[in-house]
């Protein structure tokens, strides 16, 4: 490939992405991730990774992503799946064992409710901002 | 359909001794009383980490943190904050309250 301008450039990334489903038609992509640390595979976090993938293939669900990521901090509640769905606020579920990850995909992905009892929130965006600008903890 | 807000109570083991059960099915009870159920939904939540100002309330997509919520408060903020769109202040978490932290570069001794 010889030199290319930056247009030629911003082109292809777009071509890329819509061929990944990430582009500008791609809006409707629901991303899971499994938090997948040490102690999230200790906690059963390869059994939730599992049944997500069948969940997701028994459904025949093609806009969802699954993933794994390292901790995502939760040590209290292992292991913990994230799921962003567009329209709706990013969802981090704890404690998500196999019943839970497919309760995640039938009512969460299919029927857009939060499952009961496995919330397990961050902090408000507000208040992590004001305590990285103040230098201070939150709490 | 997806809902517009959700109230997330919390339902750890600190906020569940300040009686945040209570909390829960007020917010379920109030939110029917005003029929707007296929509108929001009333969750139980994990611990925040804020177990010292329990019972917690968190109101999403607005990403506003109550703190200390009683059962005579629910009616307030599902007619201010879900209703109305305004945030109950006097509820709020203040930021002010935490502990300042001084790092070493701020210290005019050195």
């Amino acid at each position: 490939m010889g030199r290319m301008n930056l247009n030629k450039l911003r082109a292809l990334r777009e071509q890329k992405r819509r061929e990944l489903g990430l582009g500008e038609g791609g809006n409707n992509t629901i991303y899971v991730v499994v938090g997948m640390g040490t102690s999230g595979i200790a906690a059963g976090a390869r059994e939730t990774f599992a049944t997500l993938n069948s969940e997701l293939e028994f459904h025949e669900l093609t806009n969802v992503i699954l993933k794994q990521t390292g901790s995502l901090g939760l040590d209290h509640a292992e292991p913990p799946v994230e799921v962003r769905v567009p329209g709706m606020p990013s969802i981090i579920y704890g404690k998500v064992d196999a019943v839970v990850a497919s309760k995640i995909v039938r009512k969460h992905i299919l029927e857009r409710t939060l499952v009961n009892a496995h919330v397990f929130d961050q902090r408000a965006v507000d208040i992590v901002q004001g305590a990285q600008l103040s230098g201070t903890e939150a709490r | 359909m997806a809902f517009q807000r959700y109230i997330l109570v919390c339902g750890g083991a600190g906020c569940h001794d300040n009686a945040s059960e209570g909390v829960f099915r007020g917010f379920i009870h109030e939110i029917e009383a005003k029929e707007l159920q296929s509108t929001v939904q009333v969750v139980k939540a994990g611990c925040f980490g804020f177990c010292e100002k329990g019972p917690v309330v968190k109101i999403l997509p607005d990403e506003k943190i109550y703190v200390g919520v009683g059962v005579d408060d629910i009616r307030e903020l599902v007619s201010e904050h879900v209703v109305g769109g305004r945030f109950v202040t006097r509820l709020l978490y203040d930021e002010s309250e935490s502990k300042q932290h001084v790092r070493v570069d701020d210290l005019d001794f050195y």
